[in-house]
């Protein structure tokens, strides 16, 4: 498990991660998401034992990371930007990290890179951007490291490798336990492989939750009342956090399970009713505008 | 097996980084080291071959022995290469400190920090001992093939190896430190500079500003050189460590290295501990950033802004021949525009140029302190003299009246000062401190044109250990010194200390030969009887004073070479003999080797005076004599008269002293010697007057004051065409 508390980074006067305290399971894929400067890369950097906190605490396992070999042996970090060697080919990485990651799988690493086509003998500055983030996520993977901290990871992967890497990361979670991190400022790359989220915004944490928890306490209601004050009775005792009408359509987002809101309209006259799930970009909204933040130009600018 | 994560593991992963280094270095060792090695052996050989420089085989195997010793042992080549390399190979090792992306990766890997310092930096050391090793042991095949290799030239090539590595590694260090310190591989490279040239660099500019601004600043005795500079301790001393080995030994060698080698390493260990300090303590955010350490900006500011802009000063105050106030004013402006370049540096915004004034400000207030400090003296430097009770001893140098030189056992030249410093301990410090405190109260600008005043250096060794150097100006015309120039010049101390005869009766025992001339003479004296010269000259040294030689010119001179003829070391020296030396001219006399001052008419063919005056020709085509100052203005003819009248030679003879020959510096020769005429003696021709026989002909002048009236007519006679 990964615990952090009260995290606090300044660059020279300016702040970048503010008390930030979170909490990440093992076995389950968390998501980091925020705008750009938001401060996602700088948590990583010090989950990830590269720069040194201000103030807080780190811990993976319960050690401290930082400056901590034993610590960082259970992960590997993938920058947004990665860096390799000059002039190296995917053979020459494989080697340098196998002889730091003592649990390296090499042979794991040739049969991905044949699976994701690429040419273990080519130099990697001829790489595409794609091919260069597959890459070190195929390093990444194959160092077999209980965390796997990825910044940016799906940015710049076209749909079937993203697909590729979903599904890489479903399989070593179910045969090893891996869990990743996954800091990105795109919502929807998240939605269908994030267990856990947290939203950054101005280096603090707007909110941390459980996707599932989140999807299934909030639905969206599409519906048509067949008379005025319907709409009063099947609406009393929910917590409507939103609330639109085109003509006679109106929509809901309400804080609530499924079963229960299909329960509630079911004892009103309805002409049409339909109950939807969110969308993670649409729980985002209807979450932060709750706590009194214009999420729409948090997330998507 | 190798463990996974073993030194030698991460460090064979670390050199696959380094290997385009490994090619720089060693290809630029094998140019050091083997290419010249090669091409001055070949250039040997053709000499050799040729029948130059050499006659016989033996002075060629010597010479082949040193060459071998210098080429691969004490190179200044290999210095500035290893000089180079050094900081090429820190930089390139730690480099990664200055690539985010970089950092990333390596600083989240799980490789201990103290691991990853220790293998960079011992292979940064392995890469240049490997590449040293392998092109000395390749050196050695062809020099032993043509047997350039002695024992001696192995041991000076064993001794420089470790010179070189340790000169190596404080660079190395430094510049690994200079890596810490910085975020960007420009701002480390102008760090790694100014880390080993700070201390030159402040040493140089005081000094100067020190000569420039006051006047009794002196380095004549006290030895003001940079203490830490391991680039200034080399090139100021492997130049003089050439030879030692041949001329005293691989022991005496080795002596010389040892305080060096020490110094280097307590320095490398130091750089290498700050600079591992700085590695821990390192943010890696740094990379990108001018510094690492942002607390460091203000005082590094202050710390280069104050010597750069000392050191504008001076080109300026160059420049603009001794203008102080613009020297002042240039320094405050190149303080302030150095503080501002400092800061666009450190933000790389040229906008950035005004930030953080208030560290300007403390760099300018330094630098104002600083020059008032030089204008106004706040701390009387000009004005110091110690009190009595405070000094041990002096040494003082008044400047030289009966020798010209000093030598050391092996017969090398060592300067007055070295010499004096070592051998003079004067506790009658009174007429030193008297002649000081005269100065230090006396306008440097009171003294007549023509008063001798000369600048006396002297060094105050206090009872507190300290040693303070001075110089101040005495003036020797002045009857009121004296005195207490005879003082001092009269007692033991003084003499022993700047009278090497007096104490060195081993050298007289290897002279080569001896020559005495009055100016024109020349007679050699038996050098087997050099014991019984010397003695009668000590005996005469210990009536001599100060009156004795500024009131009388010298009557002769001894040449003493010392050391054996040949190939190898032989060191000519020259002694002034007066006419109160009467012991030494007893002596001289008994081997028939004296000839007075004066010479005899009889051994004159002719003599010529020639007018050094211009003489300018008048519109009505009358020649004008053209005196003093304006005649080095004026283009003309020299004139010169003959005379062979003997009463007129006489009269000359009597009034002449012999030209360049050395007349001490308690003598003004330019006022105490006439310069307006020259005269030339022609010796006769088959007499038996000793000297050179292809050598008749010898330059005078008069004395001061002295020309007789019917020269001077005749010359302007010659002049004026009648």
């Amino acid at each position: 498990m990964i615990e952090i508390h009260d995290l606090t980074k300044n660059f020279e006067r300016i702040r970048a991660v503010d008390n930030v305290s979170v909490t990440i399971r093992e076995n389950t894929v968390f998501g980091l998401i925020g705008t750009n400067g938001a401060g996602k890369s700088t948590v990583l950097r010090m989950l990830a034992g590269v720069l040194k906190a201000d103030s807080g605490d780190i811990r993976i396992d319960d050690l401290p990371v930082y400056d901590n070999v034993e610590a960082k042996k259970r992960l590997f970090f993938i920058a947004d930007e990665p860096y390799f060697f000059a002039n190296a080919n995917a053979q020459t990485m494989e080697r340098y990290y196998s002889g730091v990651y003592e649990n390296f799988d090499r042979e794991e690493f040739y049969q991905y890179l044949e699976k994701f086509d690429l040419d273990k003998n080519r130099k990697i500055n001829t790489f595409s951007k794609g091919m260069k983030r597959q890459l070190a996520f195929l390093l990444g993977v194959c160092a077999h490291t209980k965390y796997l901290l990825c910044d940016e990871v799906l940015d710049g992967l076209d749909p079937v490798m993203r697909q590729g890497v979903k599904s890489i990361f479903a399989k070593e979670m179910e045969e090893r336990g891996l869990t990743p991190v996954i800091a990105s400022h795109n919502l929807r790359e998240l939605e269908d492989i994030c267990d856990h989220v947290g939203l950054l915004h101005k280096g603090g944490v707007l909110l941390s939750k459980d996707l599932e928890d989140m999807k299934c306490n909030i639905q969206k209601v599409q519906c048509v009342f067949a008379g005025v004050d319907e709409e009063l009775k099947a609406l009393s005792g929910l917590e409507v956090l939103k609330k639109e009408q085109r003509g006679s359509l109106r929509t809901y987002t309400v804080r609530s399970t499924r079963e229960e809101i299909e329960a509630r309209f079911a004892t009103v006259d309805t002409v049409f009713c339909e109950v939807l799930p969110l969308s993670l970009e649409e729980i985002f909204i209807s979450e932060t505008e709750v706590v009194g933040y214009d999420i729409k130009k948090l997330i998507l600018g | 097996m190798t463990s996974k994560n073993s030194f030698w593991a991460s460090s064979r992963e670390n050199q696959r980084r380094r290997v385009w280094v490994w090619i720089v270095t060693f290809l630029g060792m094998f140019v050091a080291v083997m290419g010249r090695m090669l091409v001055n052996l070949s250039r040997i050989d053709q000499w050799y071959r040729e029948g130059r420089n050499f006659s016989t085989r033996e002075e060629y195997v010597d010479v082949l022995h040193r060459l071998s010793a210098e080429m691969l042992g004490f190179n200044d080549v290999l210095a500035v290469f290893s000089a180079g390399i050094a900081v090429l190979i820190a930089i390139q090792g730690f480099s990664y400190l200055c690539d985010r992306r970089k950092v990333d990766l390596y600083h989240s890997v799980p490789v201990d920090k103290n691991r990853r310092f220790a293998v960079v930096y011992v292979n940064g050391v392995m890469l240049f001992l490997a590449s040293y090793i392998v092109n000395i042991l390749l050196g050695l095949i062809p020099a032993a093939a043509r047997g350039a290799l002695n024992g001696t030239a192995l041991a000076e090539i064993g001794i420089a190896f470790v010179w070189h590595l340790l000169f190596f590694l404080t660079i190395y260090s430094a510049a690994a430190l200079a890596v810490m310190l910085t975020g960007n591989l420009f701002v480390t490279v102008c760090m790694t500079g100014v880390l080993l040239l700070y201390e030159i660099v402040w040493y140089e500019v005081v000094n100067e500003l020190n000569f420039y601004f006051l006047d009794t600043y002196s380095t004549f005795f006290v030895d003001r050189r940079p203490k830490v500079s391991v680039l200034y301790d080399y090139f100021d001393t492997a130049g003089r460590l050439l030879g030692v080995g041949w001329n005293k030994g691989i022991g005496a060698l080795a002596q010389r290295v040892l305080p060096y080698g020490i110094k280097w390493i307590i320095l490398a260990v130091a750089a290498t501990a700050l600079a591992w300090f700085c590695y821990r303590r390192r943010p890696s955010e740094a990379a990108g950033r001018a510094i690492a350490f942002p607390k460091l900006k203000p005082a590094l500011k202050v710390a280069v802004a104050v010597p750069a802009a000392l050191l504008f000063g001076i080109i300026l105050y160059d420049a603009s021949y001794q203008n102080e106030i613009l020297t002042m004013a240039g320094i405050l402006i190149g303080g302030a525009v150095v503080c501002g370049f400092m800061e666009v540096i450190y933000d790389f915004d040229i906008k950035s140029v005004l930030r953080h004034p208030v560290s300007g400000g403390v760099a300018l207030a330094a630098l104002v302190l600083l020059c008032l400090n030089y204008k106004f003296d706040f701390f009387g430097y000009d004005k110091y003299v110690p009190e009595q009770d405070e000094v041990e001893s002096v040494a003082v140098d008044l400047g030289n009246s009966f020798v010209e030189s000093f030598w050391d056992e092996d017969f090398n030249y060592v300067s007055s000062a070295e010499y004096e410093k070592e051998h003079m301990f004067l506790t009658d410090t009174e007429p030193v401190l008297a002649l000081a405190a005269k100065a230090a109260g006396t306008d440097k600008y009171a003294y007549g044109e023509e008063d001798l005043v000369r600048s006396v250096y002297v060094l105050y060794r206090l009872k507190s250990g300290r040693e303070v150097g001075r110089t101040f100006p005495v003036n020797f015309s002045d009857p009121a010194n004296e005195a207490l120039l005879n003082r001092i010049v009269g007692s033991r101390e003084y003499r022993e200390g700047c009278m090497q005869i007096l104490t060195d009766r081993r050298s007289y025992d290897y002279v080569g030969n001896i020559t005495y001339s009055n100016g024109s003479s020349l007679v050699w004296l038996p050098p087997e009887e050099a014991q019984e010269l010397r003695e009668a000259i000590v005996a005469d040294l210990e009536h001599f004073d100060f009156t004795a030689g500024r009131r009388k010119w010298p009557c002769g001179w001894l040449k003493v070479s010392f050391g054996e003829q040949g190939y190898g070391w032989v060191r000519t020296y020259e002694l002034a003999v007066y006419e109160s030396f009467t012991n030494t001219i007893a002596y001289l006399k008994e081997k028939g080797a004296y000839y007075p001052l004066q010479l005899d008419v009889a051994d004159v063919e002719a003599i010529e005076v020639t007018g050094e005056h211009r003489y300018r020709e008048t519109s009505d085509g009358t020649k004008v004599f053209v005196d003093g100052p304006q005649a080095e203005a004026v283009a003309g003819e020299l004139y010169t008269v003959s005379f062979s009248d003997p009463g007129e030679m006489e009269q000359i003879l009597s009034s002449i002293y012999p030209q360049s020959q050395f007349s001490g510096d308690w003598h003004n020769t330019t006022y105490e010697l006439d310069q307006d005429y020259e005269v030339t003696i022609y010796l006769k021709r088959g007499t038996d007057y000793p000297g050179d026989p292809s050598m008749r002909s010898f330059d005078y002048r008069f004395y001061a004051g002295r020309v007789p009236d019917f020269v001077a007519e005749a010359v302007e006679k010659e002049a004026a065409g009648e």
